[in-house]
């Protein structure tokens, strides 16, 4: 059986089988066919503009080495400036690669029969974008890609593969927003690392209070690669759940998650990040900075397995309380399979300190204006290695979330 | 410019710390609330800047005639009363640059920042650091007072500027004490070491406070005699308002 067939009879059985975390979602409840009817006028009205804009596309593209754009299931645009990046939808791809092509990166950094989410996109998925960095190919400016759900309602299942080649270096930008009221988004992320590769993937959603969001995210990173992931949700939702996993396969690989969440009035976080450390020397780094304001729930989680010598993981997480309605829980996990494993966790949740909030009043500060720069500063990322460009941007997001205080 | 009426002063679930304490601070005045340690010095000072957990529970404060005990502290600061705190927090996660740009926004502020840094003796590293994270306390206490000069306030409550510092820190913040109240500012500066007084010019009147009460009030030079001489214990035994 060829291995698109096989995965399609793996989906089937696990059309059913619940997630490990998280609420369910009825998947019935929600529509897959779009009701965009010109696509055109769509992306020219300022409304879409300004969401696409929050979650930091460059729609004029002008400072992107490469678009592609998704509302609902349509494609929209696909765009590569630099001649060794290729940027095509997924049809595409399987089209001009063929079944050897897919046998090597279709479903292979997440099983397809992980969940009823991951089975239900390989059944009946549409979309989603192919973005292929040849090797030796050092991108200077970002890649893009933005995922919109139009209409209401909307279930959007795209299901992307990043392939970073030997040798090659990117950032990608992904923003996901909505512009209708309801809808949900289970998105499948395949990230393949190569040697001495290096990847910088920083997803930016801006949902609203009645999405659900299920993405499902696979690594897989060679020996000497660097996968380095941003995830920045500073919105409210419904509810968010999500457990990357990636396996560092080659020697001296290491993978960096960064969390970024503003929980904001009743949305529900499950979120966190896996890694395995299959061979020696490889690396993995976990960390999240999470403020529960309103009743939202945050529920952050870490996994690092060793599996080889001489390997280095660690789990971090940072809260910050500002309302006694909402709840932040911090789950640490560290599974070791060597003797020379050095894997380490600390967490810390807090409400703001009254002496400082004391100190900014007694300077002129209301206590709103006093919370906010507090939960900037403490929202601020300590990511070393990330460009000045992305820097300036999660700290744009940053100042806006505090000012919606 | 301040006037406190008979103020009595209770932090959270205590009984009151600081006791009918009457004064009267004119525009331009320096004066000076000694006192040992846990007198309430510090008490007063953040009842009169409002700070949340010390409240006034019997009589007033008045600001320019305006009676001001039960405002807010940001809007007491709005009005023109800053405290420079004994110990100020650390503000993690708030550099410095970010803090100070704040204050120059809100204060409309249009002198230069660098040079009143640089007379302050700091250095463009301080400036990326977060508020007060890694600071010695001579720099603690210089970046207190450096904020006055982007606030531009009436009145400065300083608590125990003179503590924990160098003798360097010490003669700058004695300096920059004399040039407030030159540029007109009020000051009620509290401690409990005599050795920044020596710096100090034109003090216009001393208290000495003990246990929550004002012992005794005079003028500057006799009180720091007595002090010197005798020692805060003589005070203990002194009945209230009597002076020597």
């Amino acid at each position: 059986m060829k291995w698109s067939e096989e995965v399609k009879e793996l989906a089937k059985k696990a059309l059913n089988k619940p997630p490990a975390y998280g609420p369910l979602i009825n998947v019935s409840k929600f529509r897959i066919t779009s009701e965009i009817k010109d696509l055109q006028t769509l992306l020219e009205r300022p409304d879409v503009l300004k969401r696409i804009l929050s979650v930091g596309i460059d729609v004029k593209t002008k400072y992107r080495a490469g678009t592609f754009m998704q509302f609902d299931e349509k494609i929209i645009k696909t765009l590569a400036g630099v001649p060794c990046v290729k940027i095509m939808s997924l049809e595409e791809a399987k089209e001009e690669f063929g079944e050897e092509w897919l046998e090597k990166y279709y479903w292979r950094a997440i099983s397809v029969d992980t969940d009823m989410f991951t089975a239900f996109v390989e059944l009946y998925g549409r979309g989603g974008y192919v973005i292929i960095v040849e090797k030796n190919c050092k991108v200077e400016k970002p890649l893009q890609a933005c995922l919109y759900l139009a209409t209401e309602s909307f279930l959007q299942t795209p299901h992307n593969i990043v392939i970073i080649e030997d040798g090659a270096e990117a950032n990608l930008i992904t923003g996901c927003t909505i512009g209708a009221h309801r809808g949900a988004h289970l998105g499948i992320s395949e990230f393949y690392v190569g040697r001495n590769a290096k990847l910088t993937f920083t997803m930016i959603h801006s949902w609203g209070p009645l999405v659900d969001v299920r993405p499902r995210t696979g690594v897989v990173v060679d020996e000497g690669g660097v996968f380095i992931s941003n995830y920045i949700s500073l919105r409210p939702v419904n509810t968010v759940q999500t457990f990357p996993k990636a396996v560092l396969k080659g020697e001296k690989a290491s993978a960096t998650f960064n969390t970024l969440i503003y929980g904001l009035g009743k949305s529900f976080y499950d979120l966190g990040a896996k890694a395995v450390l299959k061979a020696s020397k490889t690396s993995a780094q976990i960390s999240s900075k999470v403020v529960a304001a309103g009743s939202s729930t945050i529920i952050s989680r870490g996994l690092i397995v060793a599996e080889a010598d001489d390997v280095k993981g660690h789990y971090e997480c940072r809260g910050l309380m500002l309302s006694n309605k909402a709840s932040i829980r911090t789950i640490p996990e560290l599974e070791t399979k060597v003797k020379n494993a050095e894997l380490t966790h600390e967490a810390a949740i807090g409400r703001i300190n009254a002496n400082e909030l004391a100190y900014l009043m007694s300077r002129g500060f209301t206590e709103e204006e006093a919370v906010a720069m507090i939960v900037k500063g403490f929202l601020e990322p300590e990511v070393p290695g990330l460009p000045y460009t992305l820097k300036m941007m999660i700290k744009k997001f940053t100042e806006i979330a505090a000012k919606g205080l | 410019m301040l006037k406190l009426c008979r103020v009595t002063v209770a932090t959270e679930h205590s009984k009151p710390i600081v006791h009918n304490v009457s004064l009267t601070i004119g525009k331009g005045e320096l004066h000076v609330l000694l006192g040992p340690n846990a007198a309430g010095k510090s008490t007063l000072l953040h009842a009169i800047a409002g700070t949340p957990f010390y409240h006034v529970i019997s009589g007033n404060i008045f600001f320019e005639g305006k009676d001001i005990t039960h405002i807010s502290p940001f809007e007491r600061a709005a009005r023109g009363i800053f405290l420079a705190h004994q110990n100020p927090p650390e503000i993690r996660g708030v550099t410095l640059r970010v803090f100070l740009q704040h204050l120059v926004k809100k204060y409309g502020f249009k002198g230069n920042v660098r040079k009143i840094l640089e007379d302050y003796g700091f250095t463009e590293e301080h400036l990326s650091r977060e508020v007060n994270v890694g600071f010695s306390g001579g720099e603690r206490k210089r970046l207190e007072l450096l904020q006055a000069e982007i606030i531009n306030p009436k009145l400065l409550l300083l608590d125990e500027p003179d503590s924990g510092i160098d003798v360097d820190s010490l003669k700058l913040i004695a300096e920059k004490i004399n040039n407030f109240i030159q540029r007109g500012k009020s000051i009620l500066l509290v401690t409990h070491r005599r050795h920044i007084l020596e710096y100090l010019k034109d003090i216009h009147v001393a208290y000495v406070m003990m246990s929550g009460r004002i012992v005794y009030s005079g003028e500057p030079h006799t009180v720091f005699k007595v002090v010197e001489e005798k020692g805060f214990k003589y005070f203990k035994h002194i009945p209230e308002g009597v002076l020597v």
